[in-house]
């Protein structure tokens, strides 16, 4: 039995959509991501999940509970859902010390002194945060802060953590160490996390699947890999980084073993081939989905997806150099290792390798898939 | 690992007990909600009641009363006869008067309060900390006392002004008179300067630094940026305190009751007194339906500001803390200390002292060793009047100040933090008392009491007042409650909800917990705010529920002003002492007003 269940959730406010019939299921001790650009109604359905925000359609189970079902008109409030919950802005109460912000859910259900102080304890050392329990609140950093609102959401012990862009405020290096940090400790747990978030890196570093919104719809759900290597629409493709999204014919297809398809196609003065997750059939339309680290800078001319062209600009970003090539009208987007050393105006010769081309519908520009 | 095997466990158990209970648990949920939805609806109604009560109630009777041809409480006929009355060219000259002394007062106190707000947020003027806690004291002054003051400093005849120039010149004339129209803008001067400047004050404080240092990268001088982006960015903020010092102006009633009425200067506050207790049949028509008329004429006001507030008042107000850039004004800066000392002197120190001088001498404006007396202090401990005054005014303020602050708590929290339905009604009734002058409040009271159908009978008894000074005291208290509401996110109410808070719960342990500094810092700005009052108090008290206002206007009239200084001596010292409450309630970094 899945930890949540989100059927066919919608929430209006007024005319405007915010979440549009989102179906999700989330596995125990899973960590799903919802990811999308700003206003694409993740965060009102992390709100809906944790019940400070009534859905308008549909319904919300937690383990075999259903707290949320608006056809029936039933609603569990926020405070009878057993949930953790960290918030972007963390909401230590700054009145309180970190002893009292980590035990409020603990005095809130009336359990004994003792149990307190040790559960207290116990999570404050999960955290690191032993040596600060007599610390005001507000004497805190904010990576600290955030340990201290993990802590508080974990100490006694809910059936779900929900988790609010709780990176976002915190500077790059400390992102990186606290996110990591967050999901060793969650493995460890074994807690079921839902967690939004605007930032592609985070979502993939950190989670089981990834869940693309875009609207107030999914748009994919998948582990990190696929949702990154071979989107089912434009919008996500997209949505990564600045891939090179080139038309293309198909000009054969083929199965494969592992339930993928192997194309061959065109695209007027170049051919190559690619995978695909559907069969195409010949001379129909397709976008080819070429990520920038998957084109090679290459000596000669090589098989099978090959182009040549002049360096148009190439940018030093320390690890690696960020090129556009003008091939033949074609402008590629290129991540080369920064020893290359390319300058601009250099004539080279670029490779794709069939594994680093995905193909997809054209026409499936925004249409969800689950 | 303990750890986190001790996490299993508990975890385990819970699952357990929710699969065995599922159904029942539903059905629980669902009365649940549905109690707390009526309950919330239950308590919304009485909200609205009793706000209608203190607002909406007095309004229409003052509407009512306005068109009734007899007293309140007397057999009459409806009829415009009080409209009619209303429009005469001596009313013309009153309401010309009202506006005129209001600007005549208003145009100078902001020049001074943007000056004052100046030096003491933006400059390196010493001890500015202790200098702003002198400058706004004078707010804090109940107006009656430094009125009372200022007849006995600026009295043609014996004032110690007068006395001190003749003495120092050989003249033979008084330079000073204050019962003239100058005398009446030169007392309400001295309360809306640092009302203003409290306005003002936290604007200059809240500016980027960044927004002036740009301005003086892009080549401009200091004056050019002062003039062309810190001046501008206040205009908000400043024209929008003008327009509420206006209001208080024409408001005001303490100032043209002193210094105006005695030189024949009248206002419309006093126009309205003056037709209910100093005619030989009171005309209550007459008064109400004045009355009535300029609450139509404040909401004209109300209409203006609220124009001028919308969408420009905090523009640069963006809720972080900046440091301000601090102008160095090298050996000037002894000048600006200066200037505020000298404008506390002037303000404080010499009305306060003139009290303590007139509470020793036998009579006041005749210093001479041989008349040094303690007989006043003697007299004042022995009037019954004034204890039971003292008494009555301490309770009300005690009372007075708890529910005003209560009230303002709930209509606050209601009005910002929740989505309720009827909370913009809330709001609207909670703001209305904001146009309604002490006086006017005052005259539609006693005629809503009067309408009270026999068996509550609440005219004449001290909770006459209590309900006048709620009502006065709302839209404040509102004000003060919701600037603490805001100041905290929502999170950590919703964090509290998540994690097992019910309502109530969070209400108590998040959100006033985190906010009764603030609670505490607005309960004495309205236990000040009742101590004052007289406007609305002259006409509702009887004898037995004296407040000391009153008692200290009626010794005036008696010519008792040695006592008047032993009385306003003993506010003072309560003043003191709540301001000082107050201000180390502030220290502990909650907003002022």
């Amino acid at each position: 039995m899945p930890a949540v269940m989100v059927e066919d959730v919608s929430r209006h406010f007024g005319d405007v959509v915010a979440v549009d019939r989102v179906n999700l299921s989330i596995g125990r001790g899973e960590f799903v991501t919802l990811l999308g650009p700003s206003g694409c109604g993740k965060t009102t359905t992390l709100r809906m999940v944790a019940g400070l925000e009534q859905n308008t359609a549909g319904r919300i189970s937690i383990g075999d509970r259903v707290v949320s079902d608006a056809a029936a008109g039933f609603f569990v409030p926020p405070d009878h859902r057993q949930l953790g919950m960290v918030f972007q802005s963390y909401a230590i109460w700054p009145h309180m010390t970190v002893f009292d912000n980590v035990a409020y859910p603990l005095r809130i259900r009336r359990r004994s002194k003792a149990e307190i102080s040790d559960r207290v304890r116990a999570v404050l050392r999960l955290v690191e945060m032993e040596s600060f329990a007599d610390r005001p609140a507000p004497a805190l950093s904010g990576g600290q802060q955030q340990r201290v609102a993990i802590a508080r959401a974990l100490v006694f012990e809910p059936e779900v953590l929900l988790l609010d862009e709780p990176l976002s405020n915190l500077d790059a290096r400390l992102r990186t160490q606290m996110g990591d940090e967050f999901r060793a400790l969650q493995k460890r747990l074994g807690i079921t996390s839902l967690y939004v978030t605007h930032d592609q890196e985070e979502a993939m570093a950190l989670s089981d699947r990834v869940v693309v919104m875009e609207s107030g719809r999914i748009l994919q759900v998948g582990a990190p890999e696929e949702i990154y290597q071979r989107p089912a629409s434009r919008a996500v493709a997209a949505f990564f980084g600045s891939p090179n999204l080139l038309d293309a014919k198909v000009t054969g297809c083929e199965r494969q073993t592992d339930q993928k398809f192997k194309l061959g196609i065109t695209g007027g003065n170049w051919t190559g081939q690619c995978l695909a997750g559907e069969p195409f059939s010949e001379g129909e339309p397709v976008l080819v989905l070429v990520r920038p680290e998957n084109v090679h800078i290459a000596a000669n001319e090589g098989a099978p997806m090959a182009w040549s062209g002049r360096i148009k600009s190439a940018i030093f970003r320390g690890p690696r150099q960020s090129i556009v090539v003008d091939a033949a009208g074609l402008a590629l987007n290129v991540e080369a290792p920064a020893l290359l050393g390319a300058n601009v105006g250099d004539q080279v010769h670029l490779n794709v390798s069939p594994a680093g081309a995905w193909a997809i519908r054209p026409d499936r520009a925004s249409s969800a898939t689950a | 690992m303990a750890v986190a095997s001790g996490l299993d466990i508990g975890r385990n158990s819970t699952v357990k007990r929710i699969a065995g209970s599922a159904l029942d648990r539903k059905a629980l949920f669902l009365n649940h909600l549905v109690n707390f939805a009526i309950g919330r609806r239950i308590g919304v109604l009485l909200l609205i009641a009793l706000l209608s009560f203190l607002t909406v109630y007095p309004l229409a009777m003052l509407l009512y009363g306005s068109l009734h041809s007899t007293p309140p409480g007397m057999p009459g006929v409806l009829n415009l006869d009080g409209y009619a009355q209303i429009f005469t060219t001596s009313n013309f000259l009153v309401l010309a008067n009202t506006i005129g002394i209001s600007f005549a007062k208003t145009i100078p106190s902001i020049l001074l309060a943007v000056a004052l707000a100046f030096i003491l947020a933006r400059t390196d003027t010493p001890a500015r900390g202790t200098l702003e806690v002198l400058v706004t004291s004078p707010f804090f002054i109940p107006p009656i006392l430094t009125a009372m003051a200022w007849g006995m400093l600026g009295n043609p005849q014996v004032g110690v002004l007068n006395l001190v120039w003749k003495w120092l010149t050989g003249a033979t004339t008084s330079p000073i008179n204050v019962y003239s129209y100058g005398g009446v803008v030169w007392h309400m001067m001295q309360y809306s300067t640092p009302f203003l400047f409290l306005f003002i004050v936290d604007a200059f404080r809240a500016m980027d630094p960044t927004l002036e240092e740009s301005s003086r990268m892009c080549g401009a001088s200091r004056w050019h940026t002062f003039r062309r982006i810190t001046l501008i960015l206040m205009l908000p903020a400043i024209v929008s305190s003008f327009v509420l010092s206006l209001m208080r102006g024409i408001e005001s009633f303490e100032s043209p009751l002193f210094f105006g009425l005695p030189a024949g200067i009248t206002v419309i506050t006093t126009e309205i007194y003056n037709a209910i207790n100093h005619r030989a049949t009171p005309a209550y028509q007459y008064a109400t339906a004045l009355s009535f008329a300029i609450m139509a004429f404040m909401f004209l006001f109300v209409v203006w500001q609220w124009r001028v507030l919308h969408g420009r008042s905090f523009a640069t107000v963006t809720g972080k803390a900046y440091a301000p850039n601090v102008m160095k004004l090298g050996p000037w800066r002894w000048v600006t200390f200066g200037f505020c000392i000298l404008f506390f002197i002037i303000t404080v120190v010499l009305p306060v002292g003139q009290l303590l001088i007139g509470s020793f001498f036998r009579f006041f404006g005749f210093y001479e060793w041989d008349m040094l007396t303690l007989e006043h202090y003697v007299a004042v401990w022995q009037n019954k009047e004034f204890w039971r005054a003292f008494s009555n005014t301490m309770l009300l303020g005690v009372m007075g100040a708890t529910a005003t602050m209560t009230l303002g708590g709930i209509v606050a929290y209601v009005t910002v933090r929740t989505r309720w339905r009827g909370r913009r009604l809330i709001d609207v009734l909670a703001w209305m008392p904001w146009m309604m002058p002490g006086m006017v409040l005052g005259v539609g009271f006693l005629w809503a009491f009067a309408m009270l159908p026999g068996p509550i009978p609440i005219y004449g008894t001290i909770w006459a007042l209590l309900f006048a000074y709620m009502a006065l005291g709302t839209p404040i208290s509102v004000r003060v409650m919701s600037n603490a509401y805001h100041q905290l996110s929502f999170d950590l109410e919703e964090c509290s909800r998540v994690h097992g808070g019910s309502w109530w719960q969070t209400l108590w342990r998040i959100l006033i917990a985190l906010s009764w500094p603030s609670f505490a810092v607005g309960w004495v700005l309205t236990f000040f705010g009742i101590m004052r009052e007289l406007s609305a108090s002259i006409l509702l008290y009887s004898v037995g529920s004296e407040v000391l206002s009153v008692v200290l206007l009626k010794l005036w009239s008696n010519g008792q002003a040695e006592q008047v200084s032993v009385i306003g001596l003993l506010m003072m010292l309560l003043v003191i002492f709540f301001r000082w409450v107050q201000l180390k309630l502030i220290k502990q970094r909650i907003s002022t007003l």
